[in-house]
């Protein structure tokens, strides 16, 4: 990791100075023959030994990942290769696939989160996640931001809840404001927050998609290929809109496209066919000098 | 270049054609029965039809003056219905919901068999096993028994419509919900739900509708009865078996009763559908944001 390179990303990132005066400290990281590993400080997420079978398929082979918090990291590979499976096996949302067998271990801040008495709900709250396909539920704007949180207990919109006099509507239109502002869509959509969100653009439906997953106030957001199903414009937002989020939150990005992997993330990680990590590092390091032959020729489109 | 067609593509043009063609003389040949039945009910029962059809009890055909009215088995219709709704809608519904949300593994799999084979049972096998069951137990027809009888008919279309419905919710939404920390449970009655709930209501309503129109099972269970209904635990009359009763008796007053009948279940029948298709269509435009 250059000097150099950290710094320039630490602006683009419109990051705190202290913040830029810490990333680029390069004293307690390592590079080792498995990857890199940040600042163990700095570890978000934890993945150790982490292996997924579909029935009986191996779908990821051994993984030993840190992810470190407030930065965005991507997951890039060829079809196939289990970075989806990987991003998933991150808030155990594999374990709604049967047919899914998960080994190894995934720890988030030092928790192992598939331990027998990690309480499911509890771990998604904290660890959010956005799909490939903009995929709002059939209700308003509003609902759609104050579905979870109401599920939840944090707002009380509900029937009953205005029956007995508990109900708090600023609370709820507050925190609608605030989780459409946080994904930048607030604008677009302040007049019409009762309008069915399936009238909304496919790149507005994403960011609703965000805001939605935003007003949990998780930790961690993981995001499943977020702009592949958007025009250009719509995914040029979503990428600034990322970039805004890694000052308060724990990015982790699949993609397709390797430009959007170099432009939007701090570190990279390489998956190819098989399911193998085969090399995680420095984001300008991965694309600029990769350490293997097959991570080459992957960036450079010789293969894959 | 010209445009017109010539050779080859002349032949698969007429090709089509005479295709569409067939298609349409299907349509209309599949459709003359339906058309029959109604032209001929409306034709003989519509003349029958008046307010007093409606709100008087059926009278003998001696008296000089026609067969009455049938307001005894329209009300012991709906009886035998709200009855039958009350034990099949629950079960069948949330029978569909196990199924489909919860339902892969072996007793799935058994109630799944077992709802392929009752949904496939003929009417009349309802009746004898309600009859053998409840009527000798209770010792007299009644149209609770009818009520179970119809039931017996009703869970399994209505269970089969209901796992259709939830089958047809897109994984997304569920995903959605249970990545934000939603319950499965919670998952399953405010986002499952909701969104299938257009296509349970018309597969449950389109059941009911079904099986009001059903007389075999009613044979043995409710009976028949000249008088004004008397309670859910006595012989009641209803449309079906009033029908069956009158249509094959000896006077011609009669006759009419049984095609004015048959007028009025149609109608029921029909409205039914129409209503559950209508909530239906508008549940979806509402859903897909055009409403």
């Amino acid at each position: 990791m250059s000097e150099t390179t950290a710094e320039e990303q630490s602006e683009e990132r419109k990051q705190p100075p202290s913040k830029a005066d810490t990333a680029p400290m390069s004293a307690n990281e390592t590079v080792t023959a498995e990857g890199w590993r940040p600042d163990p400080a700095e570890v978000k997420v934890s993945v150790r030994d982490l292996s997924v079978y579909y029935n009986g398929d191996q779908a990821l082979r051994s993984i030993d990942m840190d992810i470190p918090e407030q930065s965005v990291t991507a997951l890039i590979g060829p079809s196939g290769c289990g970075k989806s499976t990987f991003l998933r096996s991150l808030n155990r949302m594999n374990d709604e696939i049967d047919a899914a067998r998960i080994e190894g271990s995934v720890a988030l801040d030092g928790q192992e989160i598939y331990d027998e008495d990690v309480d499911i709900v509890e771990l998604r709250r904290r660890v959010g996640m956005v799909f490939q396909q903009p995929n709002p539920f059939p209700k308003s704007i509003a609902d759609n931001i104050l579905y979870a949180p109401s599920k939840h207990g944090d707002v009380s919109t509900g029937l009953i809840d205005r029956l007995l006099g508990r109900a708090s509507p600023q609370e709820a239109d507050a925190l609608v404001e605030r989780s459409l502002k946080a994904a930048a869509l607030w604008d677009e959509v302040n007049d019409r927050l009762d309008d069915s969100a399936m009238g909304l653009s496919g790149g507005q439906q994403q960011r609703l998609c965000i805001a939605r997953a935003l007003a949990i106030d998780p930790e961690v957001i993981l995001m499943d290929e977020p702009a592949s199903a958007l025009d250009p414009v719509a995914t040029s937002k979503i990428e600034d809109l990322i970039a805004d989020l890694a000052e308060e939150y724990t990015v982790v990005i699949v993609t397709h496209n390797m430009q959007q992997a170099a432009r939007i993330s701090d570190q990279t990680a390489v998956f190819l066919t098989g399911g193998e990590l085969v090399e995680y590092g420095d984001t300008d390091q991965i694309f600029e000098n990769p350490q293997s032959q097959r991570v080459e020729d992957y960036i450079t489109g010789k293969f894959g | 270049m010209a445009l017109e067609s010539t050779g080859r593509h002349r032949y698969r043009k007429v090709k089509a054609n005479v295709m569409v063609g067939l298609t349409v003389v299907a349509l209309v040949l599949a459709l003359i029965p339906l058309g029959a039945v109604l032209y001929l009910i409306a034709s003989k029962g519509l003349a029958a039809l008046s307010w007093d059809f409606l709100t008087t009890l059926p009278q003998a055909p001696m008296a000089g003056e026609g067969g009455g009215g049938v307001r005894n088995a329209i009300v012991g219709t709906v009886w035998v219905v709200v009855i039958a709704s009350g034990f099949s809608i629950p079960i069948g519904v949330l029978a569909g919901i196990y199924l489909n949300e919860f339902g892969d593994n072996r007793l799935g799999q058994a109630v799944r068999f077992t709802t392929e084979v009752l949904s496939g049972l003929p009417s009349i096998i309802a009746g004898v096993v309600v009859y053998s069951i409840v009527v000798v137990a209770m010792g007299d027809v009644t149209a609770f028994a009818g009520g179970v009888a119809l039931s017996l008919l009703a869970i399994p279309w209505i269970t089969v419509a209901t796992q259709d419905a939830l089958d047809l919710v897109p994984q997304a939404n569920r995903d959605a919900s249970l990545a934000l920390g939603v319950s499965r449970t919670e998952t399953i009655l405010f986002v499952v739900l909701p969104s299938a709930f257009g296509g349970v209501i018309t597969g449950t309503m389109l059941a009911v509708a079904r099986v009001a129109g059903e007389t075999a099972p009613l044979i043995w269970t409710v009976g028949f009865s000249k008088f004004a209904f008397h309670g859910p635990f006595s012989q009641t009359a209803t449309l079906s078996i009033l029908i069956y009763n009158y249509a094959t008796s000896p006077y011609e007053a009669w006759h009419q009763v049984a095609w004015g009948a048959a007028v009025l279940l149609v109608g029921l029948i029909l409205v039914t559908n129409v209503v559950a298709r209508t909530l239906w269509a508008l549940r979806r435009r509402k859903m897909e944001g055009r409403g």
